[in-house]
């Protein structure tokens, strides 16, 4: 790893450029709140619901920085051994309290890395596991692939997105389970998928973003406005577990950014940049 | 050729065609009771050699693989004499097929060679397949398999070679209830022993109580299936599937999902554990995680095999009369081309969906056998889509794997689903080539479903032909097998976590 920085470097001072360590941040929010496990939140959906949440932790791959020109710069991710393996890293925000049960204690607000030094107006990156490292053995992989409870053993990859939560309508639960599906092997002897058909890999673009001052939101409420999770669909998993005859799914999808049904991509509405300013400002208040 | 040659001919290929479809031997079943009057020795297998150059090696090659030029021009091509299905010939059955010869394939060779050279060349066609044995063993390691006669060797994962080690931690942890969060259920909760590893309910009752859309599926010869449950083409390993039930969430039947390290725990205080993990993953610094658990009930259920049912003893043993006239009139039934059962449940393990040791090609089939025709956009009640929930092709809606025929008449109710309460009832819905559902949410001319099977379609049984069909589906039951010590709960009756 030593010897890729120190080659990272080289490469960059060659063009006039040094790499420089970048951290984006994330946070989990309802509304104006953080996500706490343990706590509740109102006013959720179309039905105004009230909800508690049991999990929440999602991948992301593919981090690009825009610079002031518009050129896209790749962060090259620090490879902690836990949070982050190559260009994947996952961000979670429940902390195994409340009803958080099947979590675990530790958690992760932000992904870490380098780019070259410069001043960066954007962010980009892709939420999920990128094909070629989905659908790999979950006993045999690293950290942070290794997890049973971000695994979808049934559809041989990852939950590319685990939120879970009790609602007013259904108290034991309404899961959201984003991940790839129609995925089947194109012969025989294959073990692993080759393809999918529905990819459900959200692509985020937040402009004006900047990393020393910026960090990104995730808001269930912004998420959840347009879906009524007091009731499921009849014959579908309690909740939208990505399935493409689940209703429930048609407005997560919407807002994630993603097709659905028929209806092509359109913008995502789950995360937005927030300044830490602002930020500061809202718990000084 | 004559026009009524040709017609001869074409009536013999026929005949023999016939006999393909249930992999039988040529022999008629006295000849399995012929004796040979030498004893087995290597000097006789020698004395076999030449003999088998000189008269048989020209379509069987030198190997006995029959590989030759000579063997791709026959009507039939000659079989391959080190196969395994070679395991399951009675010697009266070869040394019948060398004297008598197969029409039009195989000249007898009663003239030619005396009766002696001929019991000599029995004993060398079964070396050739020994050798063959002997070299496949070789490749899969020292483990015993006990395989049932005429079985071939499972393919096993690279990385998951057998031995009895892991085979016995598997049969503990297959039994042990800490496997759940609330430790009220382990894999053996819904794969019974008794019931060839089914559970005899409808649907599947998950730890919370949940209720699993589809009915568990036996784990009998589990060890040749190329992919795994009702309808999953992407699991296609043991160990891949074992963590469905472990961590799935939807549904919830182990409930286990991001609780791998409480498990660990709870398997490190039991002092058996500790031995039976380190020898059987000795060398690696922590034996408790969850690839070992899964490799390890992976191997106990690959010695899951069931070969020894009185149809069994009736085809590979000395034992004509191991099953009743009734089932033997049922047998030719099942393997006619009226009713069609073979195409689906066809071969040792009586499925379509089979893979073996060097067979070069998984097969997997899912059929749609028209058990519903709903109106709507989905022929299939939700959620049970059947292949459709993983390619979104709606020609895949209602296509689920046809299960082995192997101990069915202790495995109701039938179907993904059990809504067919028994076996009588299941040959009934093939005999009129699909189910009709007069009213309710489910109405609707299963027989008319568009994406039915094609051998799916209705047939009449004359006088007693359903009672012999039913009386050879139940001389498939392996009574063995339900008691095995060797696939039983091995924990002390009792214990806490013993189960069910």
């Amino acid at each position: 790893m030593q010897i890729i920085r120190g080659a990272l470097i080289a490469a960059f001072s060659a063009v006039g450029l040094i790499a420089a360590p970048v951290t984006i941040r994330f946070q989990a929010n309802v509304g104006d709140r953080k996500l706490v496990c343990g706590e509740y939140y109102e006013n959720i959906g179309i039905t105004h619901s009230r909800i508690t949440p049991h999990d929440f932790r999602f991948y992301v791959h593919n981090i690009r920085l825009i610079d002031d020109k518009g050129a896209e710069v790749a962060v090259e991710l620090d490879q902690d051994g836990k949070w982050q393996l190559d260009d994947v890293a996952l961000l979670d925000f429940e902390n195994a309290t409340g009803g958080c049960t099947n979590g675990t204690p530790e958690t992760n607000d932000r992904v870490t890395g380098t780019v070259p030094d410069a001043k960066y107006t954007g962010l980009r990156f892709t939420v999920g596991v990128p094909f070629n490292k989905n659908h790999t053995d979950l006993t045999t992989q690293p950290p942070p692939l290794n997890l049973t409870a971000m695994a979808w053993v049934w559809n041989a990859g990852r939950k590319f997105m685990r939120l879970d939560f009790a609602s007013t309508g259904l108290p034991r639960g309404f899961a959201i389970h984003l991940g790839s599906t129609g995925c089947t092997p194109n012969q025989t002897k294959t073990t692993v998928p080759t393809s999918c058909s529905e990819t459900n890999r959200p692509e985020i673009e937040l402009s004006g973003f900047d990393p020393s001052r910026d960090i990104v939101i995730a808001d269930l409420a912004a998420l959840l406005k347009d879906s009524n999770v007091d009731i499921n669909q009849e014959n579908t998993p309690a909740g939208c577990m990505s399935g493409p005859e689940d209703g429930d799914c048609a407005p997560i999808f919407a807002n994630l950014g993603l097709p659905f049904g028929g209806k092509p991509a359109g913008k995502q509405s789950f995360f937005r940049r927030q300044a830490t300013a602002e930020l500061s400002a809202e718990t000084t208040q | 050729m004559k026009p009524m040659r040709q017609v001869l001919t074409l009536l013999i290929a026929g005949a023999c065609l016939l006999q393909a479809h249930n992999g039988h031997s040529h022999a008629p079943p006295e000849a399995k009771l012929l004796k040979s009057p030498i004893a087995n020795s290597p000097e006789h297998i020698a004395a076999g050699k030449p003999v088998y150059e000189k008269y048989c090696a020209q379509c069987h090659g030198a190997d006995g693989k029959s590989r030759t030029t000579l063997a791709g021009k026959l009507p039939e091509r000659p079989a391959d004499l080190t196969s395994y299905f070679m395991d399951s010939r009675r010697d009266g059955e070869i040394y019948w097929v060398i004297t008598h010869g197969i029409t039009p394939n195989m000249p007898p060779f009663d003239k030619q060679i005396p009766e002696t050279g001929r019991w000599e060349l029995v004993q060398y066609v079964r070396h050739l397949r020994a050798k063959q044995r002997t070299a496949e063993k070789a490749r899969l390691g020292p483990y015993e398999w006990n395989l049932p006669p005429g079985f071939p060797f499972p393919n096993v994962p690279a990385d998951n070679p057998m031995t009895a080690e892991k085979v016995e931690l598997g049969r503990y942890l297959f039994y042990d209830t800490r496997l759940s969060l609330n430790q009220t259920q382990s894999c053996a909760t819904c794969h019974q022993q008794s019931l060839a590893f089914t559970d005899g309910k409808p649907r599947g009752v998950g730890c919370t109580g949940e209720v699993h859309p589809r009915g568990p599926m036996s784990l009998v010869n589990v060890a040749y299936s190329p992919v795994l449950t009702w309808a999953n083409p992407n699991l296609r390993r043991l160990e891949d599937q074992a963590l469905v039930p472990l961590f799935g969430d939807d549904p919830v039947e182990l409930g286990m999902s991001g609780k791998d390290e409480l498990l660990a725990e709870r398997l490190k205080s039991v002092p058996v554990y500790c031995k039976m993990f380190a020898t059987a993953f000795s060398g690696d610094a922590k034996p408790f995680t969850v690839g070992h658990i899964v490799k390890a009930i992976a191997s106990f259920e690959r010695t899951i095999l069931s070969g020894d049912s009185p149809y069994d003893h009736y085809r590979n043993s000395n034992d004509p009369s191991a099953i009743g006239e009734a089932a033997v009139r049922g047998e030719n039934l099942f393997f006619s081309e009226r009713l069609e059962c073979f195409h689906c449940h066809g071969g040792f393990n009586f499925t379509g969906t089979v893979d073996y040791l060097d067979k070069g090609f998984a097969e997997v089939e899912f059929h749609n056998t028209g058990l519903y025709n709903l109106k709507g956009k989905f022929s299939y009640p939700s959620p049970n889509l059947g292949l459709y929930l993983f390619t979104h092709n709606e020609e895949d809606i209602g296509k689920f794997k046809a299960p082995t025929l192997r101990n069915i008449a202790v495995t109701a109710p039938y179907m993904h689903d059990g809504s067919v309460k028994t076996l009588e009832e299941a040959v009934e819905h093939y005999s009129s080539g699909g189910r009709a559902i007069k009213d309710g949410p489910y109405a609707g001319d299963g027989s008319a479903n568009p994406n039915k099977s094609e051998f799916v379609k209705p047939f009449v049984f004359c006088s007693d032909e359903k009672a012999d069909l039913l009386a050879f589906l139940r001389s498939l039951t392996d009574e063995r097998l339900l008691t095995d010590s060797r696939f039983s709960n091995p924990w002390p009756a009792g214990t806490k976590k013993s189960n069910p």
